[in-house]
């Protein structure tokens, strides 16, 4: 029997055509010292990825993924390819690709089943649950799109409209805001900048260790969140040809987050119901995408690249941070349905709820 | 206080070399190899240029890899009738 032998030979391997993205980028990574020397395994994709992989380990992407569930990536292309796709654009191209992006998607919403958590804040002080609230779903908001009471209230808003009332009785929808919690009820639109404010001026007197906690973390994710605004794939659309009608395409973005009150209550069910018809007409599009622009000058691609890993820096701090007060709400809501002997379906441990599928 | 004394020598004095910084080589090296990949210039593929000594191992690689897809895929591309031959003096055992 003879096996051609051939030694040495990495396990993953791309063309040289395929590695020049890469390897422009690894240059401006090895300069901002992203990239280390001892990353080189003689390949510009390797190189990158552990660099990449580095970055976003001393990030807290650990952390963030205990909760979170998604992907971050570095892609030569805009969206995902197919082997046969990736073949086919090459063919149309006169070299290799000239822009990197860095794409993040969330593959399922993190259950937050906040309505057990109110009562501990509300002991401190009657407006610090509106605060927490308004300044957590605004924060949360520069990552992912959260799906919470706002959302639930427009779905079943819509829902109602041709609804008789025997439809009514025995529908969800009025449930919604019948079951708005009475310290939220008319502070659910609570400025950002006032609940800051309010959050800094309450957290030296709270009493309460879980408390104190939760707005700790939460005054911390929005530190780590200050002066970013949400990369939505769309705020690219003058820059990248064919983004627009990708995009036009696309049917809407995964909520990352569900922000209910308790676990099968009416935000619950319209999130289900709503969830369950996205995805049907197209694609989703990506929670962020960020481009890096390889053909400029090195300071300025240095520039560039700074500024995108800045980005997904604070994203992932902020997420990290953000995964502690999810925790903590999640161990608050085990602990209502132990007291209330109801059986739990949210996880608590590493590996994060997962609720929409796609 | 006291001054050491210098000693005073004819020898002419070796020129110091310039101190380099830790794992300066290393990175010069890695920059250079970056370069080279995402530089116009062709550039030979090792492995591409060991696959051209061996257009065998090239063959024997692709039907694995045609072995392994039709496996993941359910077998779709022997439905074509497709036939994965291994190059001639080449013997890969059946998975």
């Amino acid at each position: 029997m003879t096996v051609p032998n051939i030694k040495d030979i990495r396990w993953r391997y791309c063309t040289r055509w395929d590695e020049k993205p890469a390897a422009s980028l690894g240059i401006s990574l090895l300069r901002l010292g992203i990239c280390r020397t001892r990353d080189w395994t003689g390949s510009a994709v390797d190189f990158v990825e552990r660099g990449f992989k580095r970055f976003c380990k001393e990030n807290g992407s650990e952390d963030a993924r205990k909760i979170w569930e998604g992907d971050l990536r570095i892609m030569d292309h805009m969206v995902e390819l197919t082997e046969q796709e990736r073949s086919q654009a090459r063919a149309e191209m006169d070299g290799p690709a000239q822009r990197v992006f860095i794409a993040g998607d969330f593959s399922a919403a993190a259950s937050i089943p906040i309505g057990a958590t109110l009562p501990h804040l509300e002991r401190e002080d009657k407006l610090l649950p509106a605060a927490f609230c308004a300044l957590f779903v605004h924060d949360l908001w520069k990552w992912t799109r959260v799906y919470d009471v706002s959302d639930a209230l427009a779905y079943a808003e819509m829902g109602m409209v041709d609804m008789d009332e025997d439809q009514l009785r025995d529908s969800c929808y009025p449930q919604v805001n019948a079951e708005i919690p009475q310290c939220l009820n008319g502070r659910l639109k609570m400025n950002p900048s006032r609940a800051l404010h309010l959050l800094k001026a309450m957290q030296p007197k709270l009493r309460g260790s879980t408390s104190r906690q939760l707005v700790g973390h939460l005054l911390e994710m929005h530190e780590h969140s200050t002066g970013r605004q949400h990369a939505w794939p769309h705020r690219l659309v003058q820059q990248i040809p064919g983004l627009e009608e990708f995009l036009e395409d696309c049917d809407g973005v995964g909520p990352g987050a569900l922000i209910s009150w308790y676990e099968d209550d009416a935000i619950t069910a319209c999130f289900n119901e709503e969830m369950s018809y996205l995805g049907q007409n197209g694609p989703l599009e990506p929670s962020l995408l960020l481009d890096i622009s390889l053909d400029q000058p090195g300071q300025m691609l240095d520039r560039q690249v700074t500024q995108v890993f800045d980005h997904v820096g604070a994203m992932l701090r902020s997420l990290a941070s953000a995964a502690k007060i999810v925790a903590i709400i999640r161990e608050l809501y085990d602990e209502h349905l132990r007291q209330h002997r109801l059986k739990s379906g949210v996880q608590t441990e590493p590996g994060a709820s997962g609720i929409r599928y796609e | 206080m006291t001054r050491r004394k210098h000693h005073s020598s004819s020898r002419s004095v070796a020129v110091k070399r310039p101190v380099r910084p830790p794992g300066r080589d290393g990175f010069t090296r890695v920059m250079r190899e970056l370069e080279a990949t995402g530089g116009t210039r062709p550039h030979p593929d090792p492995i591409v240029e060991r696959l051209k000594q061996c257009p065998e191992a090239f063959k024997a690689g692709e039907t694995v890899g045609k072995m392994f897809n039709a496996l993941k895929h359910g077998n779709e591309d022997s439905a074509a009738g497709e036939r994965n031959l291994p190059p001639a003096g080449v013997v890969i055992p059946l998975v």
